[in-house]
């Protein structure tokens, strides 16, 4: 038989191109440094020593939108800020991922019953991938929103079309 | 000849790949037309004013001192290779030829042309003479200032 032939684990010397792909786009998401409010603080911890973030690859926090693939949009988002959001969301390159991190993003949070100011959910703006709920959410959480994101990722295919909002991913 | 034919092969070798990872990419990777996209980044906001800055003029200074000073590096050479043949008559000559260049050295530092913050105390011919003591005042604060 072949010299290859149940010599090494599955998925070792022989792999696909989509799961090649996929692997080396999930392990370097960079983000957009978009802390807009309070989980911008816990997005800062999460990337430091203790949560670290580096070693997931997503330690590299872009100043600039152009060279990023994620977006945290960590905190409150008002309708003066959802236009500046809407415009560098649209300055990211594709293939784009966008998280949504905190009650505020998800669904108003707190201000949505009198916030007249606040956007209730940054998904009226952006097409969100991974909703991470919390207020703030703790590190641990949004790291497994992180892994989360990795999972969607890992189901991308490049060569075949994919229903729905063509936006984000593929 | 095979020297010329290794160093084709190499050539083609390195420019395919380059090539080769673009047009990759180009297949590979998603692309959607927006027009934010050719704007110029500006924190979200859209884009006040022209984003052409004038030039600084300081460097166009660096330039030419350094293309006169290259150009001097430039006549070393030749001089080098025969130097070991004509010992102390090829010192001599290029000591001549150093000094001349020298003065010219002494003008750019002595009219301040080597500082790059430059004040209007260190510029020009007024660095000596009748105006000494003012000059020398006001070379005191541009130090003093310089400080920072």
């Amino acid at each position: 038989m072949a010299w290859i032939e149940n010599r090494f684990e599955e998925g070792l010397i022989i792999t696909s191109v989509d799961t090649a792909l996929n692997w080396a786009r999930q392990n370097s998401i960079w983000p957009v440094t978009f802390g807009i409010a309070c989980c911008a603080i816990e997005m800062m911890a999460t990337g430091a020593s203790r949560y670290d973030l580096d070693r997931f690859g997503m330690g590299a926090f872009r100043a600039t939108p152009r060279q990023a693939d994620l977006m945290i949009v960590a905190g409150t988002v008002t309708y003066k800020m959802a236009e500046r959001v809407r415009r560098l969301y649209n300055q990211m390159p594709e293939p784009k991922y966008v998280m949504a991190m905190g009650a505020c993003t998800i669904g108003g949070g707190p201000y949505f019953k009198y916030g007249y100011h606040v956007v209730k959910g940054v998904d009226m703006v952006v097409p969100v991938d991974v909703y991470v709920p919390g207020c703030p959410p703790r590190p641990e959480a949004l790291i497994e929103g992180l892994m989360r994101l990795q999972d969607k990722i890992k189901k991308q295919k490049i060569a075949r079309k994919v229903r729905g909002d063509a936006l984000v991913g593929v | 000849m095979t020297n010329l034919v290794t160093m084709l092969v190499f050539t083609l070798l390195g420019v395919g790949f380059v090539i080769m990872n673009l047009v990759l990419s180009k297949i590979i990777r998603p692309d959607m037309k927006l027009p934010e996209k050719l704007m110029p980044y500006e924190c979200g906001e859209v884009p006040i004013g022209s984003s052409w800055v004038q030039f600084d003029l300081r460097f166009y200074i660096v330039a030419l001192v350094f293309l006169v000073f290259d150009v001097e590096l430039a006549l070393f050479y030749p001089w080098a290779t025969v130097y070991a043949q004509y010992k102390s008559a090829a010192l001599i000559d290029m000591l001549i030829f150093v000094a001349v260049i020298f003065v010219g050295f002494m003008y750019l530092w002595r009219f301040g042309y080597l500082e790059w913050v430059r004040s209007h105390v260190t510029t020009g011919l007024q660095a000596g003479g009748a105006n000494a003591a003012r000059t020398e005042s006001l070379r005191q604060q541009a130090r003093r200032s310089s400080e920072f």
